[in-house]
This record gives C-alpha cells, structure tokens and sequence, in this order.
C-alpha cells in the first residue's frame, strides 16, 4: 500500500484546513505558523513522494471503468504541482501581512489551504472522472474566496463565476460520457486512447473535443466564455493572483492538456482537425485579451484582461500540436505563472500602502515604492517577452512551433499580441518612474513579508531568462513523452 | 584565456559599474562622478591594450547555457573600431556630464542608465550571436528610453512615447526575422549564417527585410526616422551626443551585419541600401537647413550622414571584389561621424548649459565674443563638411572614390544622378552648419556680450579638445586608421591593397566645390527664403513645420484606426455571451408576463418559508405571474442549489442539442 502516499499530498492541506477550522489560535502570529508549516510541509512531502518513486498509481475507488477514482504521478502532473506548491508558499507569506488588511483572515486561510490540496489532486489525477470531480471541487472550494468581501459586487460577481464554471464543466462531463461511450476507458494514456480506434464518424469525435475543449476552456478563460476572470477581480489580490492567474486558469489549461494529449492524442486531432477550429478561437482570445487591456483603468482588470491573451498563448501552444509550439506553452505556462503573480503582487503592495487601484492615480509612485515598482517593470518587460527574461524564451518555442506549421500567421498574432502587452503595460511603469512632477517623496514600501516573495518572484523571472534550462529540459521531456 | 576574460571583462564592467555607481551615488555625489570616469576611462584603457592581441587575430568566447542557446561573443578588427570609439565617447561625454548634468535633479537615475547603455552598446557589438545581439538591442532600447525622457516635460515625454513605441515596433519586426531565420536554418550564429543563407530561397530577403527594417529604427533609414529628430533634442545633451553619435551605429551595425555579412552583399539588397541611403543622405540635409533649433539640426544632421554610410554599404555589396575602397570608406565614415558629430552636440550643449535655450532665434549672437567654443564649433564643422585636413575629408573623399568605381563599374545613368545627390548633399551640410554657426558665431546681439566666462569649467571643455585634436590628428595623418581597418578585409572579403593619397589637387578641388556650392545655398537660400525680419530683428522660419509628417498625418490616424477599429469589434466579442443571455432572458422576460390564474400547491409550500414577500404581492393581486414564481424560486435558492440548478438546465441544454 506504498502507492496509498500519494494520497497525502491531497489530503494532508485538507484535513489540516478542517482542523484549522475547528481550534482556535491564540493570537494570529501562530496560526500564521501553522499555514505556514502546513503548506511548505505539504511541498517537502512532495518532493519526497516524487524523488522515492517517478511512477506511481493508485486506485481509491473503483465501481467501474468510468466511476473510478484513480490517481497516477506523471511528469506533466510533477511540473503543475511543483510549480502550484511553490508559488503557495509565496502566496502564503504574503498573505500573512495582506489579508489582516482585508479582514475575515481565518475563513481565507481554510479555503486556501483547502484549494491547495485539490489543485495537487487536479495534477494527480489519473483519469478524466477523477479529473472532473477535482475540477467542480476547485469551483467550490475558491468560491468563497471570490466572494470573500462579501460585497453585493463580490456576490454577483461569485454567481457568475459559478455559473460559467458549472456550465463549462458540464459541457466537460457529456464529453466524458461520450469518450466513455467510445472506448469504455476514461483513462490518461500518453499518446492518446483513441489510437486504436476506427475513425468512422470523424464528426462525432470533432464535436466531443469542441465540447470537452470549451467546457474546460472556461476555466482557462477561452473567449467568449472568459468575462467571468476579469469580473473576479473583485477578490482580494492574493486570490487574484494565485488563483486568478495561476491555479484555477492553469488547472483549465492542465485538463486541456490532458484531454488534447492523453485522451485524443496529436495523432488523431490532426485527423479529425480539431485543432484548426480551435486555434480560431484562441488567436481571438490572444488578441482580445491584449486589446481590451489597453481600456482598463482598473490596475487588476487590466492585469485580467492581460491573463486572457496569456493563456491565449498557451492555448496556442497545446493546440500546434508539434513540439515546437507544446514546449513553448509548458514554457509559458510555468513563466507566466510566475511573471503574473509579481505583477499582482505589486498591485496588490500598491493597494496595501496606498489604497490606489487605478492607473491615474499613481503617478510618481515608483519613487515611492521603487522597488516594488522595479519588480513591476522588470516583469512587464519579461511579459512583453524582451530577452533576457523568461518571456522571451516561451515566445520563441511558441513563434517556432507556430512557424514549424507553416503559418507565419501565429508568429504576426504573437508579436502584434506582445506589442500591444507593451502598450498596456509600460505605461504605468512609465508613469510610475517618470511623473515630471516634483513631490515630496515619502518612503512607502510594502513590509519586508510582502517584499521579500516579490523580490525572490522578480529575481526567477530573470533567472529563468538567463538560465532556461533548468526548466527547458524537464518540458522537453515531457513533451518528447506526448507528441 | 586572459583575452577572453578581458572581452567579459569590457562587458560586464559597465554594467557593474552602474549598480555600484547608483550606489556610491546614494551616499556621495562627487564620488560617484569620479567612480563613473574612472571606470569608463579604464574601459577605454582596456580596450586600447588589448588591440595588439585583436590584430592579430579575433578573440572568441562561448559561455553555453545563458539563455538557451549560450553566450557568444567574438572580438576582431571590425567589432573592435565600434567598440573603440563607444568607449572613447563614453568616457568623453562621462567627463561632460559631471559639468553639464550640475542642475537637472535625478542625476543618480541619469548615470545607472547611461553606464547600462554602455554595456549594452558594447554587449551589441560582441555578440556573434543574433539573439545575443538582439538582447543586448533590446536592453539599450529600454535604458536609452530613460535618458531621452530625462527632463520628463511635455516634450520629453512626447519625444519617448515616439521612442520607445518605434523601438519596440522595431525589436518586434527584428524578432520576426530572427524566428523565420532559426525556423529556416536552425542557427543564429553569424558566421556560419553567411554560409547557410546562400542556399536559402527567396524567403532570405524576406529575413533580412525584417532584419534591416528592425536594425534600420535605430539607423534611422527613411521612412523609420521619425522618432530621431524628436528623440535627440529631447534627451539632455551627453546622452543626446552618444544617441546620435553611438547608438544609430548599432542601428548601421546590425544593417552592415545583415547585408554585407550574412549576404555576402547580395546585389538587390546592396542596391535597396544605396537607394535608401541616398533618400536619407538628401532628406536629412535638406530639411535639417529648415530647423531652427540647433540640436535638432545636428540631429537630422546625423540622418544625412547616416545616409552616407548606407550608400557606403550598398557600394560593398555593389563592387563586389572591387569593394576595398567602399569597407576603408564606410568604416572609416562610422568611426568619423561619432567623433565630429559627437563634438558638435557637445558645443551645442555648452550653448543651453549656460542659455537654457536651442532656438537660433533665441540665441544668435551667443558666440561672437566666445572664441574657444568658436574654435572648437568651428572644427566641428570643418570636419563635417570635409574640408581638407580634417578627418571628414578623409573618409568623404573615400566615399566619393566608391561612387566614382562603381560608376566607372556599371556605367549606368542613374550614377549620375546619385553622384549629383552626393554633391547637393554634401552642399546641403555646408549650409545648415553655416545657417548655425553665422547665426550664434557671427551676427551680433545686444543681449550676448561675452558675459557668462565662469560658466564654462575645464571639465566641460576637455572632452571637447580631446575631441577635436583628434579630428586634426586623423585629419592630417589618415593612414593610421587605414593601416587598422585593413584587419577588416577578410570579413568582407576584400583582398585589393589601396593606398590612396587623399591630398591631390582632384580632391581638394572637389571638396572646394562642394563647400562653395554649399554657400551658395546657404546664402541664395537659407538667408534669402529662411531668414525674415521682424521688428527689425532677423528671424528664422521653418516653414516645413507646416509640410505632410510621416508620423503626424500617416503612423498615427493609422495606427489610431486600427485600434478603434478592432476595440469596438473586439468589444462586441466581450461582451458577446453576456448580450446574447440577456437577450434571451429578456424575451423570456416578455413571456413570463402571461398571467396564470391558480398557483400551484408547490408554489403554495414556497410561500410559507418567505411569507413576507408574498403576502405583499398577494393583497395586491388573486393572479400569479411567471415572473413572481421565478422570483420565489430565486428568494429560495443557496448557492448550491443554484450550482445544481444551472447544472440541470445545462444538461438539459446538451440533451437537447443531442437530440437533434
């Protein structure tokens, strides 16, 4: 029953959130110990799990082939949960000193923890109905972190994301049951199920990707059905910018993933096409998400609508099909988990010291907080994808996987994509650092606790950049695993 | 191994030296002025010692693994004069600014960004790597940015946005070459490209278009040159000397390695760069004599002379074995224009140190009584028209000598007529640096009476006669940087040994006539059309302010057209799902107002858990309406119930579709 472990990781942040729940702290510095070892326990634990044994699976219930628990270690799921327990620990400490801002720490703390150990179980799951639980899991377990303020605004807002994602993940569970229909598996194989299968209705597969795609599209914000991200921006920023641009889209992205290349296989979506109808949508979604940037004042929205292009390019990246343009999306999708998490950081440090949320209002801020601001600046310029940071390397495998089919089309859509990712970005670096305004400068920068994770963020967005190889390898291997 | 860790050495001291002179700065000013010479005078130190080891033979270094593909840098006679003259300049222009930069606030700010531009300039012209070469552009593009803006006024700002918004355009265009050229033939390295790209088909003048249109931003070529006479004049005026001095030379760097190198100069390519180079040669000196404010003269002064060394540079590819004479002129023209151009910027700056002002207008007569920056302005000038024993003689000469090949080569009639534009060209630079020099040396004013002496410390007016002394001295002893440039010859693959002899009775009378024609114009045009009198007072008036501007009445309605455009469909795509539902709801809306006469038992039991809302409706009315039981139904449901509500409707939904 070694195999059993691989339940701890899901379990372990769980169960501690309930006990959270139940005890009551002295003051709050201690519960902020607890959170503290409980997560940064969690990622130790799985680091152990996965150096003892690279494959390993478990069955927790099985009525049948489809109504089957069924978790599985893979190389894909290593990257997603290493990349979502670390950036938590971030997030962790940073909420310590942002959320008592907020107000209604403990009922904060127990969710988060509690999305923790489902997001490990999303990246863990071995099969699409295990998949599918976790993932309606995930909407009810971060709900209430959207609605946290409990504002008007912040409840219609919760409906609506519950709404889309209900919906999304219903559309995701009729393409499960038609997959099911077809191969009585459900399980993810490298390669695809589908393989042996006899494509004599070509259309039918071609409608139950569409379905599955945008179902689980929702969640990672594939226009039109993405309002619902921009909208959540309501929720305080560590929920923005763990959840919002990190676990909750990427766990979309991962299920996308997962159905493109475990359970349809390259081979077949070449066949049927399901990626030509698709990438329609996507370049839309690459494009809209950048323009509609440029109208928000809102600092967060526009880092919303920036999100929607983001994913856009990595959406681009699973649906190329080579692997060329599937490195360049893994790419993406650990860097910009990491370039979006400083930047709503420093949104977020913004707020904390200042209360200001709109991009007239912070002029000269950058001497203020410069070194909030500089992290800022230097993410923006790594999310333009200016070398030598880490978005330039994921745009140059997506441009390449991209030319690798030969349509100059998607390397255009990328540079137009990142030339207007300037436009909306470097201006408020712009008017941050050069007010031409003389002001008495008061010092405002953010407590060290906050600092600190921005700063470490900024300094792997550069390393990353000079260095990509530390990662680059691990993807390769994936992806020489999958295509 | 002691090269190669010099060549790290020359590229990571600025930009060490940048952190650490920001930090110095934050406690000591002074300090931190004499850290910055220091470090550039001993970047310029190292650079000149290691020139006996780089000519006999390029230094090569490869650190793998730095991002991706790995560091590659190399160090040859070629590289080399670039990396020489950045590094004189710097250094000048750093001894400048510790005078010059005395009363603009955030000076701290204004050094780190100078000293990281420096590394990025050098780091440009190490790289043997395109996408190391493209890193470095791009670090340059960003921290040159916060130079221009410096002043952070209107203008300033303006000027930036123009900038930044082109080099970015520019670094984009550039990486869509540089992916269709790794898509295309897997490397990046330049060396082996030049091999690599003979066999490519038609698509290699696709790449190298988007390689020269993304270097040619920062060259200026025509029509990219919109941001360089605002960029210029914004900045303050050292970093406006090595923008026009330095930086359009990586521009014309990247250009020469794109045409000259990885095409071996490929005829169609030589012969777009020659054309382009004319059209910028001419446009650059004629409107240059309509502008009124003396930096953004020299500014468009710097398109003009750029135009030269692209004329330069078609002509490598056009003589083809004959091409010796066009490298010797085009280096030699590169390493000129940063010298002499960089000396007048920097006695234009001395001007606006003391005036706080550019405008001819507003300064005439400033010089009449100041004869050491009349010396000084004046060899500038000199140097720049070509008068004999001054460097730009030299390589102007040299220029005028390729031209004259290629045509004794082609006999081809359109040689005439780029010889023609060569002379009004080169006439047109006579007369715009004689529109200033008569207009603050010459004419007099009431207001200027040689006041002001104090001002001018030694700092200010050491890198100018360091400047000018070895514009004489190259002037007067060519040979030297010929004997240098010959380490070049391989690169181009130029085997011919030319030693011409620059002072004979032909090119002294050439040079002769191109200045006396260029009084002409200055005389017959510029003081006859440009020059008016106001309340007796001569004033200029450019009245090109007036005339069609590529940026003004193209770039921007298209670019403003585009976006409104494509916001409002996009807007529509938004908002699409959201409309779309509300639509149906709506109608839906509009149905639900049929009344239906008895409620039902269900709707009896819903009433009970919210009896307020419903006793209220019902002593209004018997009738029930759709819309009032969906509104109990609202008032009933959590969260949950809603999840599963919606879950409901969607399979009902899916269903439905299925059936069908």
């Amino acid at each position: 029953m070694k195999n059993s472990l691989i339940l701890f990781p899901i379990l372990f942040p769980q169960i501690a959130a309930l006990i959270m729940g139940i005890i009551k702290f002295k003051n709050n510095k201690r519960r902020n110990i607890y959170i503290g070892t409980v997560i940064v326990l969690n990622l130790v634990f799985i680091i152990a799990l996965l150096s003892t044994n690279q494959s390993m699976d478990f069955h927790l219930i099985k009525i049948n082939n489809l109504l089957d628990i069924y978790f599985r270690i893979d190389k894909l799921g290593i990257l997603f949960v290493l990349l979502a327990s670390i950036l938590w620990i971030f997030t962790a400490f940073y909420s310590f000193v942002y959320m008592p801002h907020e107000g209604k720490e403990k009922r904060f703390f127990l969710y988060f923890m509690l999305t923790l150990g489902v997001t490990v179980g999303i990246a863990f799951s071995g099969n699409l109905f295990t998949l599918y639980i976790f993932y309606e899991y995930l909407t009810l377990a971060t709900f209430p972190l959207v609605i946290h303020s409990g504002s008007k605004e912040a409840l219609r807002v919760g409906r609506k994301y519950l709404i889309y994602s209900f919906g999304g993940a219903t559309l995701a569970l009729l393409g499960i049951i038609l997959i099911f229909t077809l191969t009585n598996s459900v399980t993810f194989m490298e390669f695809g199920i589908l393989q042996g299968l006899t494509l004599d209705n070509k259309d039918l597969l071609l409608i139950i990707y569409m379905i599955m795609f945008i179902g689980f599209g929702v969640k990672a914000a594939l226009v039109p059905l993405h309002s619902w991200l921009p909208a959540a921006m309501v929720a305080p920023t560590p929920v923005s910018s763990l959840l919002h641009a990190v676990a909750v889209v990427k766990s979309g992205i991962f299920a996308l993933i997962r159905v493109s290349y475990f359970i349809f296989g390259s081979e077949v979506l070449y066949e049927i096409r399901g990626n030509y109808y698709i990438s329609i949508l996507v370049v839309l979604t690459i494009l809209m998400g950048s323009l509609l940037a440029l109208h928000q004042d809102n600092l967060k929205k526009r880092l919303a609508y920036s999100t929607v292009s983001q994913l856009g390019y990595i959406l681009l990246g699973i649906v190329l099909l080579n692997e060329e343009s599937l490195t360049g999306g893994l790419l993406h999708l650990v860097n910009h988990a990491v370039i979006k998490i400083t930047l709503f950081f420093c949104v977020g440090a913004i707020y904390f010291m200042t209360e200001k949320k709109y991009i007239n209002e912070i002029k000269g801020i950058g001497k203020e907080m410069p070194i909030t601001m500089g992290c800022f600046a230097i993410s923006a310029i790594s999310l333009v994808g200016i070398p030598p940071t880490n978005g330039f390397v994921s745009k140059w495998y997506l441009a390449l996987g991209g030319l690798e089919e030969n349509k100059i089309l998607f390397a255009v859509i990328l540079l137009v994509s990142a030339m207007l990712t300037a436009g909306y970005l470097l201006p408020i670096v712009i008017t941050a650092f050069f007010p031409g305004e003389e002001k008495k400068i008061i010092k405002k920068e953010p407590p060290l606790s906050m600092l600190i994770p921005i700063v470490t963020l900024t300094a792997i967005v550069v390393t990353l950049g000079l260095f990509p190889n530390i990662v680059l390898h691990l993807i390769e291997d994936i992806v020489k695993g999958i295509v | 191994m002691i090269y190669k860790n010099t060549i790290i050495a020359i590229l990571l001291l600025p930009m060490l030296g940048s952190l650490i002179g920001w930090l110095i700065g934050r406690k000591s000013e002074a300090y931190r002025d004499t850290f910055n010479i220091l470090l550039t005078g001993a970047e310029f130190l190292i650079i000149n010692l290691i020139f006996k080891r780089i000519a006999t033979g390029p230094v090569e270094l490869f650190i793998p693994d730095i991002m991706g593909i790995g560091l590659s840098l190399k160090l040859d006679i070629f590289r080399y004069i670039f990396i020489w003259v950045t590094s004189l300049i710097w250094f000048l222009t750093t001894i400048y600014s510790t005078q010059y930069l005395i009363r603009y606030k955030n000076r701290n700010r204004y050094y780190a960004f100078f000293m990281l531009t420096l590394g990025s300039t050098i780091g440009i012209f190490l790289s043997e790597n395109l996408i190391n070469l493209f890193t470095f552009f791009e670090i340059m593009s960003f921290t040159s940015y916060a130079l221009v803006i410096h002043d952070e006024d209107e203008y300033a700002h303006e000027a930036g946005r123009s900038y930044i918004s082109m080099a970015i355009i520019g670094g984009l265009i550039l990486l869509m070459g540089l992916f269709l050229l790794y898509d295309y033939l897997g490397t990046v390295d330049i060396r082996p490209l030049s091999m690599a790209m003979k066999d490519l088909g038609n698509i290699k003048y696709l790449i190298s278009a988007l390689l020269i249109i993304g270097f040619g931003v920062k060259a200026s070529i025509v029509p990219l040159h919109v941001w360089l006479p605002k960029a210029h004049p914004a900045a303050p005026t050292p970093a406006s000397a090595i923008l026009s001095g330095i930086l359009v030379k990586t521009g014309i760097f990247g250009i020469i390695v794109v045409v000259s190198i990885m095409m071996n100069g490929d005829m169609v390519l030589s012969t777009v760069i020659l054309i382009i180079g004319f059209i910028n040669m001419f446009l650059g000196g004629f409107l240059a004599m309509f502008q009124r404010n003396i930096k953004r003269i020299l500014a468009y002064s710097s398109m003009s002379q750029i135009g030269y060394i692209l004329m330069g540079i078609g002509l490598i590819g056009l003589l083809k074995e004959h091409n010796a004479i066009a490298v010797y002129a085009t280096l030699y023209h590169i390493f000129n224009h940063a010298l002499f151009k960089v000396l007048l910027f920097l006695c234009a700056g001395v001007i606006y140190m003391i005036l706080h002002e550019l405008s001819i207008n507003a300064i005439r007569g400033f010089g009449k009584h100041k004869n050491i920056l009349k010396i000084l302005f004046l060899i500038g000038l000199f140097a720049i028209i070509g008068m004999p024993g001054f460097n730009g003689f030299i390589s102007k000469t040299l220029l005028h000598e390729a031209l004259a090949e290629a045509h004794h080569m082609y006999h081809n009639m359109w040689f005439n007529v780029a010889e023609v534009i060569f002379t009004i060209s080169s006439s047109f630079t006579v007369a715009y640096l004689l529109k200033i020099f008569v207009a603050v040396f010459m004419e007099k004013s009431d207001k200027y009476k040689g006041q002001y002496k104090h001002h001018l410390k030694k700092r200010a007016m050491i890198p100018m006669v360091a400047l000018s002394v070895v514009i004489i001295y190259i002037g007067l002893r060519p040979n030297i940087i010929l004997k240098v440039l010959e380490g070049t010859m391989v690169l181009f693959n130029a085997h011919e040994h030319i030693e011409p002899h620059f002072y004979n009775i032909h090119n002294i009378k050439s040079s002769m006539i191109t200045i006396g024609f260029g009084f002409i114009i200055f005389i017959g045009f510029i003081s006859r059309y440009l020059r008016k009198e106001e309340n007796g007072e001569p004033v200029y008036v450019n009245p090109s302010l007036k005339w069609f501007s590529l940026e003004r009445h193209l770039y921007i309605p298209v670019a403003r057209f585009l976006y409104r455009s494509s916001s409002m469909i996009f807007k529509v795509i938004d908002r699409g799902i959201i409309n779309l539902v509300m639509y149906v709801s709506n109608s839906l809306k509009a149905l639900s107002g049929i009344k239906v006469k008895k409620p039902s038992k269900a709707i009896e039991n819903l009433k009970i858990k919210k009896p307020n809302v419903l006793v209220r409706k019902n002593n209004k009315n018997e009738f029930t309406t759709f819309s009032d039981i969906l509104e109990i139904l609202r008032f009933n449901l959590n969260s949950l119930m809603y999840g599963v509500f919606i879950l409901a409707i969607m399979i009902i939904v899916v269903l439905g579709i299925l059936v069908f």
